[in-house]
């Protein structure tokens, strides 16, 4: 009676659910759908693998930690303690993280002597030492640009020249990274208010609270900020332990950086490592609230560039020549 | 006819997803190398990065008015005591070989020297400058360097943004300019920026 009726329905080509359900399993159906059936949870599991990785996934306690302006202090301890864990557990080192606040009567500028700047990009990687910068992919915060002589076009400008051709006849180099602006067009932007300007004028992100949508890096007229589109790859011999929440800390991925005057620093009174790593001393760097900061003293006395004025951001960063 | 139409358009179509397939292979190569290419040396080695954090000025301490000879170092008068300058300058870069002189136009020694007593410099009313003093000597031309190297913007400096919150390491100026040929010497770079923004190899290596 059976096996007629499947025939019979076999020939119709349709099924009731009923018919399906009540029909005995064969051996060769069971395999065929058994295979498919393992094949797909394989491939779903495949897919949803990525989830298992831990270091995406975001915990209770950083999904529900309060802005930088509402945390008090035992809370910050609890999250530098946390972050210090994190990055343990990541790369294997025992960071020191702080949360240094801005300096009392403190403003800080930057100048830059294009006549001195000879290209050798030593600032670049001091800067991303000290900054703990992805080396892979590599995320630099400054761009040393070779310029045509008598030129300020930043159309015909290359970042990428080659160590090979340098001293090249007929340019110069301007290297170019954050600057600090007084109006700065990339918090203007931020729809979450993850990056803003502190006291002393610099301009800083928190990555905790940074959502990626990289609407900063579009408002920005000098080219300052970085993505970091995977987790920093950074050798552990090369990670700098002294760390700043809003800083030079390890970025986790997704989260757009920057350029803080090296933050953790500067307010213990150092200078940042592109000045101390600028072997012609083109960099100087200083409060520029002193009067008798050499700052105060290039704003006086020495013709000052700003680099696109136009945009109106007001920038705390001065290109100088000598002559 | 209609046999060749069929066999001509099997033909192309056939012949045109060969070069699909060998463009697609070509592509994967070409990508593949490039990945390799990006991921292996870029000289990115500890001592290459590590130049970065050296404070020594380029021509390293300041020396006294000195001559090295044969193993052994003269004071400029243990000769000029007797020898008197020659009138030509062509014997005196005979006797001072590895003296490349690029600096200015119409100078001679006795500009910065002093004619008779050879370890010390001339200041600009021909009085002695104590070689230990060579600042001075330099800030008899340069006055616009020696200003702006006074107000802390010339010259490297190397420590805290203030004075007056930690010590600085400041340079003289024969520490970064050789005093006969004072152009500050090129440097090679290091390595350009990569212009990949994703990782340049699929297989991360682990922290190392």
């Amino acid at each position: 009676m059976s096996n007629q009726h499947e025939k019979k329905t076999r020939g119709a080509g349709i099924r009731t659910l009923d018919q399906i359900t009540d029909a005995p399993l064969d051996r060769r159906s069971f395999i065929k759908i058994g295979t498919a059936a393992a094949a797909g949870a394989a491939a779903l599991g495949w897919a949803l693998s990525p989830l298992l990785d831990a270091e995406g996934s975001i915990t209770i306690d950083e999904f529900l930690q309060r802005h930088y302006e509402r945390l008090n202090a035992d809370e910050m301890q609890a999250i530098l303690r946390r972050i210090e864990d994190d990055i343990s557990a990541r790369y294997g080192v025992q960071a020191n993280l702080s949360d240094p606040k801005p300096l009392p009567g403190v403003e800080y500028a930057y100048a830059l002597n294009i006549g001195r700047c000879i290209g050798c990009r030593r600032c670049v990687e001091a800067c991303m030492r000290e900054n703990n910068t992805s080396r892979d992919p590599e995320i630099q915060y400054i761009r040393v640009l070779e310029m045509e002589k008598g030129s300020l076009d930043l159309e015909k400008s290359d970042h990428y020249y080659d160590p090979e051709t340098v001293p090249q006849k007929d340019t110069y180099y301007m290297p170019v990274q954050c600057h600090q602006c007084s109006k700065a067009p990339c918090t203007k932007v931020c729809p979450v208010n993850a990056t803003w300007q502190e006291p002393d004028g610099i301009i800083v992100v928190d990555y905790n609270w940074c959502i990626g949508c990289r609407y900063c890096m579009a408002a920005c007229p000098y080219w300052a900020r970085r993505f970091n589109y995977t987790t920093p790859l950074i050798p552990v011999g090369e990670i700098t332990t002294d760390m700043t929440y809003l800083g030079n800390r390890i970025r986790p991925r997704g989260v757009v950086e920057k350029c803080t005057f090296c933050l953790g620093r500067v307010r213990r009174g150092l200078n940042p490592a592109c000045v101390e790593a600028c072997p012609t001393g083109s960099r100087v760097f200083g409060n520029v609230l002193d009067p008798g900061s050499p700052i105060n003293y290039i704003l006086r006395e020495k013709r000052v560039y700003i680099l696109k004025e136009d945009a109106g951001t007001i920038p705390r960063f001065y290109y100088f020549f000598d002559k | 006819m209609t046999f060749n139409v069929n066999r001509i358009s099997m033909l192309t179509v056939r012949a045109a997803s060969w070069y699909v397939v060998c463009s697609i292979v070509l592509l994967t190569v070409v990508f593949a190398l490039a990945a390799a290419g990006g991921g292996t040396d870029r000289a990115r080695e500890h001592g290459v990065r590590h130049i970065a954090f050296d404070t020594t000025p380029v021509r390293g301490e300041p020396r006294a008015l000195e001559l090295d000879r044969a193993g052994f170092t003269y004071s400029c008068m243990e000769c000029h005591r007797d020898l008197k300058v020659p009138a030509d300058r062509a014997n005196l870069e005979a006797e001072h070989c590895t003296i490349v002189f690029r600096h200015g136009t119409d100078m001679s020694c006795q500009v910065c020297h002093y004619p008779d007593n050879r370890d010390a410099y001339v200041d600009r009313e021909c009085r002695q400058i104590p070689s230990t003093n060579s600042v001075e000597l330099c800030a008899k031309c340069h006055n616009i360097e020696y200003r702006d190297w006074k107000a802390n913007i010339h010259g490297r400096v190397n420590g805290y943004w203030d004075p007056a919150r930690g010590p600085q390491t400041r340079l003289l100026c024969v520490q970064c300019h050789d005093p006969h040929a004072p152009a500050f010497q090129p440097m090679q770079p290091l390595p350009p920026p990569r212009k990949t923004r994703t990782p340049s190899s699929k297989k991360r290596p682990p922290h190392e």
